[in-house]
Formats: C-alpha cells, structure tokens, sequence
C-alpha cells in the first residue's frame, strides 16, 4: 500500500475490505515463478542432474509393424563407456506403461507396432557414448503386413496391429429423428476434412533422472501428473507406490504429452537403469525421440451431412469422425469422446447423429494435446457451416446467429444452455471490433493479383474432465511461524500461470498479499493424489480447493485476531496482511503477528481443501445429457491477405472474444488466447508432422515448422466476457486449450471469403490454397 | 544389420593457424573434411548423416579468408565471410545487387547469418544454400587453394551434384568472386517456403539482367533443380530471351520454355507441379522488376 498518512492507510484498507474475498480477485497479479525464469536459473531436470549420472539412450523399432525374433545386446554392452542396456527381460515388474487401456509395453517384445516403438535403453557414461552403442543393439525382426489409414484399418480383414480389432473405441451421439431431420430440410450438403499430425513443440522435451535410495528411488522430471507416473514406475518395477518418490521440476512447456504415457516412459527407463547400475540415471528425449516416440495430435478424417432449411434453419446434423490413434489406445480413448461431442459446433441442433471412432494404424501414436479432440471437430463443424451458408448465399454469420447456442438452447447432446452462455457476447465483440459487416461488403467484387478475405468460427468447449473422470483437487496451505504461506498440491505448473493462480485465490481469502505465498514443488510422497493437470481445470476446479483451503485456514486465523484486537470474530478483517476490527479501524494487526500468536498458542496452521465437482449425467449409448457442468464459448475472426498466383497468404489481423466466466487474472486470461492463438495458427497454416509408411519424415525443427514472430498477424485483439459458470471459483471457466480451437477455422472461412472456394484439410499450405483458386475458377 | 559405428569422440580435429597450414594438412590427410563456423556441417553430424573422422577447422583463418574487396571491376568475397559481414558491405544495397539483399534477408536467422560463412554456404552444395542460384546469376567463379598452388573454376562446374564438389581432396575454397555488371543491369532474388523465415526454400530464383527500352540486353536465370538436385542456369530460357523485347506475349512463352526447361520432384513439403506453377509465376515478376 502507497498510503501517505495513517488515515490514508486506514481508508485504503477499508476501501479494499469491502471487496472482500474478491480482494485480489480480476486483478493482474504477477506469476510467483516468473524471476527464476527470467534470470535463467538452473531449475529444469536437466540442471538438477547429480554429478555421477549415467545417459539413456534408446533403440527405437526399425519397421511399423513386425514380429520380433530375437534382441542381441552383447556388442552394445561391450561398447566403451556403455553400463548397462535395458530390454522387456529386465522389467520386474509389469513391461506395461499405458494410461487407460493396457495395450502398450515399456519395451516391445513380441513385436513392434509402430516406429516410434521403443526396443531397448542402453545405459552409458555418456549420451554419446549410449546413442552409438545404440547402433549396436542387434534386433531380428520379421515384418508383418501394415496398415497406415484409419479408414483402411477399420475394414475386418486390415491387418490386426493388436489382438481385439482395430476400433479401439466408438462413441456415439444419438438425438431426435435423423431421417426426419433430413426430410424437413431444403437442402444436404455434404463434405469430408481432414487433419494432420500436429506435434506440441514443448520447449523442453520428455526427461527424467532417477536416484536410487536404498529401497526406493526418486524421480526428478517434467511432467504434468507426479502421481500418474509414481504409479507407473510403481507398476514397472513391481512395487508398492510408497517406495517411488517423484518430484515434477520446473516443466518447460507440456501442452497435453506430458500428462499421456511418454512421461512414464522416460521415469520408467531412468529408474529402472538407475536400480540396475546404482547410479543416477537420466532419460532425457532428443527431439527426434520425442517427436517419433511421444504422442501427437490425431489426424481425423470427419465427415459432415447437414440438413439445413432455405431459412437458414438448421434441422440434421450427422457426423462421423475417425481418428487415426496410430499404434496404442493412449489418452486418446477420451479424445475420441470430447471430439464426438463436440463434433455439431456450437449450435442447436434437433436432430443429431454423431459416430466417433478411435482406430489403431501403424502410424506413431496420438493422445492428449491442447484441445483434447476439439480442433479437428470445430475445423470440420466451422468450415462445414461455411459451406452451408455458401450454399444457401447467406452470410455465414447470419447463418450462425440462426443457430448458435444462446441461454434457453441445447446442445447435440441435450443440454440445456442457461445464463451462463455469452456466446452472443463474444460473436458481438468480435463482429464489432473486426468491421465484419463493411469488409465483407467491401471484398465482394475484388480483382487483382493479391485479394482479401475476412472469415468467423465459434466454440463452444465443456469445461475440465466431464466425461473423462473424476474431476476433484486438494491444495494444502501451511504457514510458517514467519508467516510465508506454503500452497502444496499435485496440481503442476507448466507454464500457464494457473498455480500462482490458485495462490491469488488463497491470498484474496485471506487478505494477504501475493508474495506471502509459497509454492512447493510438486512431491508424490508429500502431496496427495488429486487428479491429472489436464483439461485445463487447474483454477476451475483446484482453484475451488484453494478457497476451500483457505476459508479453513481463516477460521484459525480469525479467533486469534478477534483476541488481539479485542474484537467480535464476526467483526475481523483480513486485507492486505492486517487484520482489523470493524468500527475501530485505528487499531490493526499484521498477519506475521498473529500467526506468531497462534503459533504460541499451539493452533495447527495447515489446511486441507478439496473439491470435487458434480457428477456429469449423460446415456453412454446415446450420449444424451450433460457430459460437461458448464462451457467456455468463443468466437474469432480472422482477415487474411492472399496471393492469388502462388497461393501465400498471411493473416492480417485476428479478434478472439471467449467467455471465461470469471478472469480471475485477466493479464493471464489474455496469454492464454494469444499463446493457444499462435499454436493454433501453426496447426492452421503449417504445422505437420508427415508419415509416410510408417516412417515420420521431419522429426526435427528443420523440418517440422512452427510459427516464427513473423508468421502471426501483427494485430491480435482478445476480448473478455464474464458470464459466470455455475461450478468454478468465482464463476470462473477453463481458458487454456479453447484458444488453440479456432485459427484453423476462421483462417479457412477468411480464405474461401478470398478466394472464392474452400481448403478442407489442414494445414493449409499455399498449394492448398492455389488449387482452391483454379478449382474457384472452373 | 547396422555394424559401423561412429564415435564422435574419436574425430581427429586440426585447428590450423595459417591458410599454408591447413593447405598442408589437407594435403597430409586425404579423409579431412573442412569445417568452418559448423552451422551445415555439425548438425549433420549430430544427426549421423555423415561420419567424418578428421576434421580441419579453419575457423581460425579469418584474418586471411573473412573479406570483401571491390577492386577493378571485380568483386572478391573471402570464403570465411559471415552473411551478415556480407550483408553490411555497401555493394549489396546497390540496385544490380539486389538479388543479393533479397537472399541475405530470407537466409536463416539472425543467429545463423552471424555465423554462417559464403564459402560453407557454396560448398554444402545442396538445393538449401541460397547464395549458390545467386552468385550463379552473376557468373561467378570460385579460387581453389592447394599446396600445388591456385586454380580458378566457375562456379557451375564447381557445385556438381547434391552435396558434390569437383574438387581434388588437398584443395580448399578460398574465394568468390566475379565480374561488376554495369550499372543498367537489375537483380531479384525470391525464396517461398511454408512460413516466412528459417526455411528451406520450396522454390527459389534468382533474375539478373540488362532490358533496354524494353529489349533484353542480358539475362541470367538460376534457381534450384533445373536439371540435377542444385541450384542451376536456366539456359535455354536465357537464350529464348535474350534480344526480344519484354512484352506479355513474350514473358508468357518465356513461363512456358522455362517450364519445359524445368525438372522438379515432389517431396513432403510441395509437389513438383506446385513448384514449376511458382517458379513461373516468379519469373514473369522477375522480368517485371528487370523491365521496370
């Protein structure tokens, strides 16, 4: 506080507790962890590494498919420097590391299923000495038949990569009378999309070192959920969790990877390695490793049959989506049912048919990835509903506005939309910021070489895990008799910003500054299990848990305040790190003093808080209900400039509007929109991960393009609306993946409103966007 | 089954002082490879692409190969020249030399340009150096050093294949270098690839030439896989118009002689098809900027 005098003092205080617990609340809090960033101070698994570690190399699968007829290690082992090399025989435990389905070993031993498949680990004194004797590892193999199409694979006589067929999962939507919903419709427009492998480019790669101590060993490394991998290794090694110690180091970016099976693999291997030699172990990925072996974003082939009235109107909408799951069913059995459900767009719809499938192929595994399935369905369902509105000549943003979900419409899968909804709100902002209205008018009649294009997409993204598990969290606050306060919790930071949110939250409770607070690394021994760091669910539902935590720990603090003041409880007040008495403002306490106070007094300053949100309801056989307690809506538009005789183009300007509910820290809000924004123009423009029978073909930054400061528009304008959800803190939505959603879709429509004919296939490149000028032209 | 095994710790690195020393040491040790500032080299290495076992590093030889001389006509750029050395000499900014600003501008990144030299850029000798269709288009000729003495080759005969020099083992490249065009003549190098800077290119052109009052004094044409993998002259277009006056008729047959002279493939990151319709399109702008 700035206050000059006392009385200024005092009416600052006041002025603040009259917030009350939304002291802190809307305000641009700075993160807790941003200076050690910034000073780059060794705080990533690789920095930690203890002096004496051994290197993990590995032997990744040479075909896509093939039996394997024998391993031979010996020459690698005789190699100099190499200390030991790991195959499926030196598993004790269970050779299994998978999340859901347990169709995935550590090591391949009967055969290998893809080429990102790994084969061995050898173990050497140093990264080069283990990546050369990894030459070494002799594999006999004998190839099988392979299939790389998901739509090939599903056919039953494709070749089988595991035992049960290769439909992994198939998750439906089944609402109202289809063939009904067809009759009444003037026109059915049909198209087919297509999507691509899109790696998340983490900074920092998958790694982890273990430590063997005596009858247990620790795990140090980046990852998104501690305790999913302590299980994991528990499992590998055939022991009880309790003797896995796992700590996540600061994590240098993780996007969804991190919390599927590659960060299993990388513990798994450096503790195993480290029981087997009884020195430290490091198992850090190169990139090529990393973006052979880890999981990437699947590939889709969707296909889209709406029935739509000469009105506008909307009246069927059949959808079916198959993802390519590449060689193992990973998170991606979840993906396939956030993909399924979100599959129609953000509209009401009446009658709907929705068929998503997840398909086993040869190609590397897919699974978890910012979005969780949403970008490959709103692509489709966005560029879809341009089609529609070409074909009916209506705007498309007339075309939306007949049919977007609004307070009072429901969902594809029944759910009514309540208050909560400000999709509205966001399509006004962002209309009204871009001008849509003038400058479509305007690029009706252009001719010329370079020409202009303005195009819109919308989302609506069922917030956290709805029905992908039980979505709870525990946060625990410790104060130390200095009064810092300790927030420890499984939940992790990996960049978003999200646990100094929780901290905000904490800290607005108990009216005490920010930087009072602690945030202690994440330790499986120390913290309790609460659940995956995914979905974006750390402030709406962690953040639930950290008020709960601190509305307990103001209970402690308030009995002792209310003594030192000589003020009735209900009269205490806590802001800013004071506590004072209504009516008798003069006289006040700091916090440090009366956490010494309770302290002496023998009263416990820890705190558990939890919460767990509603159970979602909805029929597994029809998908029918709410899968999701509330929703994040959006809209962009995007303005882009194209070459009409080489097909390049760049986005001009882009406007994002998302209803977060509630930004409890709107500075954080808006790095959310912009960074998901420029991963998402990447998926849109350029970014590829290309197979080719099997084989990846640019495992590397070289070849595989992410965008660069002078590939994203120079005017990104992000809007906020609040309309509050019903479960999270404060009213509070999910903000982290929607963003990533929308580019490929606005991009798209920006581009046929150019051009004059559409790209249905991601990314989209130049040639893409020159063919669609000559078929434009026909 | 995969036996050899590389050993990066086993590479024999000479860190020679002198030109005259490395020349010796090349002469000494048929298997050396040259490295300079790494940026082409190291990486291939890391990746196991190729398995040099002696390496001399001439990083050390800037005092004698890092220069840029404009002296009688002539311009001489010393091998161990960074691209950004390169892109501050005052020539670059010159109008007949814009093709030169335009490929310096798209090389890389800033990091890569204060590193990378002209020489290693030439001599990698593959369809992703760009400076190689641009010193291609001012017919310029390369100075090859040995303990036998110097040798002059153009550069055409110099970068043969992918990755393939004709030059004898103990030789280095020393310099660039080649005749000033006048000043009536025009340059425009152009380079797209899937985003707009750190790219291997899809397609590239370089366009250098004289047009008087509409009529084609001069024309050099280079750009990658003409023919073979590399960067080449485009001859035959270069003869269909050299003489005739730069009309619409004329540039359009000139789009399609080059066309027919062109030999692309597809890879993952364009089709073949994609690059000649771009490439052509690219000509006729550059013919337009010549004519302006």
């Amino acid at each position: 506080m700035k206050a000059e005098t006392v009385e200024e003092f005092i009416s600052e205080l006041q002025k603040k507790a009259e917030r009350g617990e939304l002291l802190y609340i809307g305000q641009d809090l700075k993160r807790l962890d941003d200076l050690e960033k910034v000073l780059g101070s060794p705080v990533y698994t690789n920095d930690l590494l203890p002096r004496n570690a051994l290197y993990a190399r590995l032997v990744l699968s040479k075909y896509p498919h093939a039996l394997i007829k024998g391993i031979s290690i010996s020459k690698a082992l005789n190699y100099p420097g190499v200390r030991y090399v790991l195959t499926y025989k030196d598993v004790p435990g269970l050779n299994e590391s998978s999340t859901i389905i347990p169709d995935r070993p550590l090591f391949a031993f009967d055969k290998v299923r893809s080429t990102g498949d790994i084969v061995a680990a050898v173990i050497a004194e140093k990264p080069t000495r283990a990546k050369e004797a990894t030459e070494l590892v002799e594999v006999d193999y004998e190839q099988l038949p392979a299939v790389f199409d998901p739509l090939e694979a599903m056919k039953p006589d494709a070749p089988k990569i595991h035992e049960n067929g290769n439909i992994i999962k198939h998750v439906k939507v089944r609402k109202g009378d289809i063939e009904k919903g067809f009759q009444e419709a003037d026109y059915i427009i049909e198209n087919t999309f297509r999507t691509q492998h899109q790696d998340a480019v983490a900074l920092e790669t998958e790694t982890a070192f273990a430590v063997p101590k005596d009858d247990k060993v620790l795990i140090i490394g980046s990852m998104q959920t501690p305790h999913h991998v302590q299980a994991a290794v528990a499992k590998v090694l055939g022991w009880p969790i309790d003797r896995v110690e796992v700590i996540q180091a600061v994590t240098g970016g993780a996007f969804g990877p991190k919390s599927d099976e590659t960060p299993y693999d990388v513990a798994s291997i450096a503790a195993l390695g480290a029981l087997k030699t009884g020195r430290p172990v490091l198992m850090s990925m190169t990139r090529e490793e990393s973006m052979k072996a880890h999981t990437k974003r699947h590939p889709a082939i969707i296909t889209h049959k709406t029935g739509v009235k000469s009105n506008g109107k909307l009246t069927a909408s059949k959808v079916q989506i198959v993802l390519d799951g590449g060689a193992y069913a990973s998170l991606g059995v979840l993906v396939i049912v956030r993909a399924t459900f979100h599959a129609n767009g953000p509209y009401d719809i009446p009658n709907v048919w929705n068929d998503g499938y997840k398909v086993y192929t040869n190609n590397t595994y897919t699974g978890s990835f910012r979005g969780f399935g949403a970008p490959q369905a709103i692509f489709a369902a966005e560029a879809q509903m341009d089609e529609i509105a070409r074909k009916l000549n209506i705007d498309p943003l007339d075309l939306r506005l007949i049919n977007m979900l609004r307070p009072g419409s429901r969902t594809s899968t029944g759910q009514l939309m309540d208050e909560s909804c400000g999709l509205p709100e966001c399509v006004e902002a962002v209309v009204n910021a871009s001008d849509y209205r003038n400058k479509r008018k305007q690029y009706e009649s252009q001719n010329g070489t370079v020409r202009r294009g303005i195009g819109i997409a919308l989302l609506h993204h069922g917030n956290a895990l709805g029905p992908e598990g039980n979505d709870y969290a525990y946060i625990h606050l410790t104060v130390e008799r200095s009064g810092k306060i300790h927030l420890g919790t499984g939940l992790t930071e990996y960049g978003t910003g999200a646990i100094s949110g929780l901290a905000q939250i904490a800290a607005s409770v108990l009216g005490v500054p920010l930087d009072y607070f602690v945030i202690d690394r994440p330790n499986t021994l120390v913290h309790h299990e609460t659940g995956p760091t995914v979905a974006s669910r750390v402030t709406a539902i962690g953040g639930n848990a950290a008020r709960d935590a601190a509305l307990k720990l103001k209970q402690k603090i308030l009995p002792v305040a209310s003594k030192m003041l000589e003020c009735n409880v209900d009269d205490v007040v806590l802001v800013d790190g004071y506590a004072f008495c209504k009516g008798k403002e003069g006289r006040n306490v700091a916090w440090e003093e009366i956490v010494k106070e309770a302290y002496d007094a023998n009263i416990e300053l820890s705190t558990l808080g939890y919460y767990i949100a509603p159970e979602c309801k909805w029929d597994p056989e029809t998908g029918l209900g709410s899968p999701y307690n509330q929703y994040t809506f959006g809209a962009a538009i995007a303005e882009v400039e194209v070459d009409m005789e080489t097909g390049q183009y760049r986005v001009l300007n882009y406007y994002v509007a998302f209803d977060v509910g509630k930004a409890i820290n709107p500075q954080r809000v808006r790095g959310q929109i912009l960074g998901g924004t420029v991963q998402g123009l990447g998926y849109a423009m350029m970014e590829e991960l290309v197979h080719k029978n099997g084989y990846v073909v640019n495992p590397n930054l070289k070849d595989y393009y992410i965008p660069t400061s002078l590939d994203i528009p120079e005017n990104i304008q992000t809007f906020i609306i609040e309309k509050a959800g019903s479960i999270g803190p404060y009213g509070a939505k999910i903000v982290a993946e929607p963003p990533i959603v929308l580019p490929a879709p606005a991009v798209r429509n920006a581009l046929l409103n150019a051009v004059g004919s559409g790209v249905n296939s991601l990314p989209i490149t130049s040639e893409k966007v020159l063919n669609a000028i000559k078929s434009s032209r026909k | 089954m995969e036996q050899a095994v590389f050993n990066l710790s086993q590479i024999e690195v000479f860190q020679p002082a002198s030109l005259k020393e490395a020349l010796k040491i090349l002469n000494d040790n048929r298997d050396a490879e040259i490295i300079a500032n790494a940026t082409d080299l190291w990486p291939r290495i890391m990746n196991g692409e190729v398995k040099p076992k002696k390496l001399v590093d001439i990083s050390g030889l800037r005092s004698e190969l890092s220069y840029v001389k404009r002296e009688k006509g002539v311009i001489r750029i010393g091998a161990l020249t960074t691209i950004s050395e390169l892109s501050e000499h005052q020539f670059v900014s010159e109008k007949r030399y814009r093709a030169f600003n335009d490929a310096i501008k798209l090389f890389g990144s800033p990091q890569i340009r204060n590193r990378a030299t002209v020489g290693g850029n030439i001599c990698a000798a593959s369809s992703s150096e760009d400076l190689i269709p641009v010193f291609l288009a001012y017919d310029a000729k390369v100075k090859l050093a040995s303990v036998d003495g110097e040798r002059i080759v153009s550069l055409d005969k110099f970068v043969v294949g992918k990755r393939e020099l004709s030059k004898r083992h103990n030789e280095m490249m020393t310099e660039v270098f080649f005749e000033e065009p006048d000043d009536g003549y025009s340059s425009v190098f152009y380079k797209i690839g899937r985003r707009n800077t750190l790219i291997i290119n899809l397609v590239n052109l370089a366009v250098v030439g004289k047009v008087q009052d509409k009529r084609v004094v001069d024309i050099r044409i280079a750009a990658n896989r003409v023919k073979g993998k590399i960067p080449e002259r485009a001859r035959k277009t270069e003869e269909f118009l050299k003489g005739r006056t730069l009309d619409e008729e004329t540039i359009a047959d000139a789009q399609r002689v080059f066309g027919e002279e062109l030999s692309l493939s597809d890879d993952f990151r364009a089709s073949a098809e994609y690059r000649k319709q771009v490439l052509k399109v690219l000509l006729k702008r550059g013919l337009n900027v010549l004519g302006v």
